[in-house]
């Protein structure tokens, strides 16, 4: 009971701390996402309140260490009491209203199971093994039984306590719990199966932002059965936790990629900031991320980069302020560092080790093709890589698997940097909790590269409905001999076609979500700008919503015939590019709207079901001389949205 | 024809991989047992804490231990000796013994493991537990 109260205790922190970042249901938050990730920044808050409490001096009495948290529960639980509404919508948030099929029962039992396993494992038997004892435990109590971290802590030596220097996380999370339970070695263990719990959860509830359920839980599935992963939530280390802060710090910034709130950016930035209080091997991934974060403002359209920019700069602010109170007390006391030990790291030690390099790669081939329990993850992952190689670099892969590589190249760096004498012991006693870091960024990447795969599997199938549509002689009419360039450039020019706002609100009536992708040269001919194409968009998606409808994302193609592109239609780049970032499984099954033959084989080479209209320019005799012909003709996008309901509900 | 034959091997292989992938848990559950893991389980599962703190240690350092906490003043500065360097025996001490503090250079008492042939200079048998270990304390007292 007390355990729990410490646990609740640190989440009504992290729940006052998920509120503020803008964690809400009108940015798609669910009761259980906010639940997890108040787990994730409770437990970050108790190490920043417990270090600075030392730096204040204060002592590490129960009154001292919850008033914060009962105050931040105050404010947290008065801002909803203001509206008591809130509390339903909370408690209702992602409550899912689709049946659930034999697969996604059997995959949720299986994921329950493991997590009670991990729990019957933990619940008798003390704080044991080597790491846990020598750089965890041990500190926990000197912490807890000194009523506060020992003046000059972070100095002492070797022999007292194994590396003091060592990023105080779970030491310092140890020592909150022994603060409810009294010492009680037992209790502070069941930590573990409850972090491991709280990652899935988080995890599931992200890969739900991309996926459908059961894709979403097959995955949660591959990741929580992982034998290591699942061994490392039995055991007192802080493997487990610098895992999934780095996981889901990453998945949340795909996040903001997909739907560029920078709620989820800052989020990503404090679950990076809380990593680096967990274990010096963060300083690698908060690298990579910084890596990711800029090859994404590259990657970006010039308009759009002031404002990623902005959110960049707002969310490195926060990781600094995360971070340095570790960082500043380390640097005042002058801890050591006995594991990074920068004066020690000379190009002449990395050349000498330079050696050791086939030994590096034949451990790492053992770990990932050995006869290992839990190497088969690793086979799947690198096969999963050499199957979709093409798609490596593509929409949000490409940020997981720069990410990876940068992360994997720091990993290397520090072995060839940091090791004095024998590498091969280091690396071979090292390099299965390393490759356990890479687990769920790992099984992130592969959701993402095998989902279309897995979706044509019955019990996987997505569920999703899309109609993607032209917009020019779909929508509206289009502007060729009727304005003063032939395109739509202004909106006194937009005119929509009789029935399409009808059409478009009976499509979202049924479920369908409305996805606009359309050519328009006239930005690359330089007749109209972004600028202004954004605001012609946002008032003709404001139109459509007025009427009842929705669209849920455009996409445009901006690019003349002769830039050769991916992403102007006939090539379906475009439609690529939306299946990447609405995280939809299959193409198979949806639907695409369009005015002429350029749609049509957009839309046949994504593998969607093609409908004609003939409220464009093209009649139905031409479309007969079409090489590539639509599947279903259409008068115009009424009829067609007829048509797909039909379909479906015939499904 | 060709592309829905493709799909139906992809399939084939997927479904394939997560049978395997169900059937090598199910394995792996079941073989926790390799190394004695239920019995030792059960044991933790029927005994109270200091049972279990036998357990881990084995009876001979347990018998150290139990000798070490009883009988040095809390506080007290000691070395180990006869363990071998980082093992889990030496970590598990330190862990047990605290607030009792390891020290690097002298301490007021040295904690050996196993037989031992007479004590270092300056220090005088304290405890011994025939061939378990024992405890050697330093002549002058120390601190």
């Amino acid at each position: 009971m007390s355990f729990i109260l410490s646990v609740l205790s640190f989440a009504a922190a992290g729940l006052f701390l998920a509120i503020c970042a803008g964690c809400r249901r009108d940015r798609g938050c669910s009761a259980g996402e906010v639940l997890t990730l108040s787990f994730f920044l409770g437990a970050g808050f108790v190490a920043y309140q417990l270090l600075l409490l030392y730096a204040l001096g204060v002592g590490y009495s129960l009154m001292n260490m919850i008033m914060l948290p009962v105050v931040f529960f105050v404010l947290a639980f008065s801002r909803y009491a203001a509206r008591p509404g809130r509390f339903r919508e909370l408690a209702g948030m992602g409550r899912g209203k689709a049946a659930w099929n034999l697969a996604e029962k059997l995959l949720l039992a299986g994921i329950l199971l493991q997590i009670a396993w991990t729990v019957l494992l933990v619940v008798p038997v003390p704080v044991h093994s080597h790491d846990a004892v020598a750089n965890y435990a041990l500190k926990a109590k000197i912490f807890y039984l000194n009523g506060g971290i020992p003046r000059g802590f972070f100095g002492w030596e070797e022999a007292a306590v194994a590396h003091p220097d060592y990023p105080p996380f779970l030491p310092l999370l140890m020592t909150w719990i022994y603060s409810f339970t009294g010492f009680n070695d037992l209790a502070v263990n069941m930590v573990m199966p409850l972090t491991y719990a709280a990652f899935l959860g988080l995890f599931y509830c992200l890969l739900r932002r991309f996926f459908e359920r059961s894709y979403s839980l097959l995955t949660v599935f591959i990741l929580a059965t992982v034998p290591q992963l699942a061994d490392y939530a039995t055991v007192i280390h802080s493997d487990l936790f610098l895992a999934a802060y780095v996981t889901l710090g990453l998945a949340y910034f795909i996040l903001y990629t997909k739907e560029g709130d920078r709620t989820f950016l800052l989020l990503s930035s404090i679950l990076f900031g809380v990593s680096l209080w967990v274990k010096n091997e963060a300083i690698v991934f908060t690298g990579a991320f910084a890596v990711v974060v800029f090859a994404f403002l590259a990657g970006e359209a010039p308009r759009r980069r002031r404002k990623i920019l902005a959110d960049a700069a707002r969310a490195f602010l926060a990781l600094a302020v995360v971070a340095a109170p570790w960082f500043a007390v380390k640097a005042l006391q002058g801890a050591p560092n006995s594991d990074i030990d920068l004066s020690s790291m000379t190009l002449a030690r990395f050349a000498k080790n330079a050696g050791g390099v086939p030994v590096i790669l034949n451990l790492f081939q053992q770990e990932v093709f050995g006869p290992k329990k839990w190497n088969i993850f690793w086979v799947i992952f690198f096969a999963s890589l050499i199957w979709k190689r093409r798609h490596l670099f593509k929409g949000q892969n490409s940020y997981i698997m720069i990410f990876l590589l940068v992360s994997a190249a720091g990993y290397f760096a520090g072995y060839m940097l940091t090791t004095g004498e024998d590498l091969f012991f280091y690396v071979n006693t090292t390099i299965s909790r390393f490759m356990l870091h890479f687990c769920g960024v790992s099984a992130l990447l592969a959701a993402f590269l095998l989902r279309e795969e897995v979706g044509r599997i019955r019990s996987f199938r997505d569920p999703g409905k899309y109609v993607f549509l032209d917009r020019d002689g779909v929508i509206n009419k289009d502007g060729e001999n009727r304005t003063e360039y032939g395109y739509i450039t202004r909106w006194e020019d937009f005119r929509f076609i009789p029935g399409a706002l009808e059409a478009l609100r009976r499509l979202k009536e049924n479920g369908f979500k409305c996805v606009v992708v359309s050519n328009q040269k006239c930005v690359g001919k330089g007749i109209i700008t972004g600028e202004e194409l954004d605001d012609l968009t946002e008032k003709f998606t404001g139109e459509i919503s007025r009427a009842g409808g929705r669209i849920e994302k455009v996409y445009y193609c901006p690019h003349l015939d002769e830039d050769g592109c991916d992403c102007r239609k006939p090539r379906p780049g475009m439609l690529f590019k939306a299946r990447d970032e609405l995280g939809i499984n299959t193409m198979t099954g949806k639907f695409l709207i369009g005015d002429s033959e350029r749609d049509m084989r957009a839309g046949k080479a994504a593998g969607l079901t093609t409908i004609f209209v003939l409220t464009g320019k093209y009649r139905r005799d031409d479309a007969a001389g079409w090489e590539c012909k639509p599947d279903h003709i259409c008068e115009d996008l009424g009829e067609a949205a007829e048509l797909i309901i039909k379909k479906y509900s015939e499904k | 024809m060709q592309d829905m034959r493709l799909i139906f091997r992809k399939q084939t292989i997927l479904k394939t991989v997560l049978a395997v992938w169900l059937a090598l848990w199910v394995f792996f559950l079941a073989r926790e047992d390799k190394d004695g893991q239920y019995e030792a389980l059960a044991y933790n599962y029927a005994h109270g804490y200091a049972e279990k703190v036998g357990f881990l240690l084995g009876k001979d350092l347990y018998d150290v231990l139990v000798t070490a906490v009883n009988d040095m003043p809390g506080g007290a500065a000691y070395r180990l000796s006869g363990f071998e360097k980082f093992s889990i025996d030496e970590v598990r001490l330190r862990y047990y013994l605290w607030p009792m503090r390891s020290s690097g250079g002298e301490a007021d008492f040295i904690i050996f493991n196993g037989e031992s042939e007479r004590p270092p200079a300056g220090y005088a048998e304290y405890r011994r537990l025939g061939s378990k270990g024992g405890i050697y304390k330093r002549k002058d007292g120390g601190s």
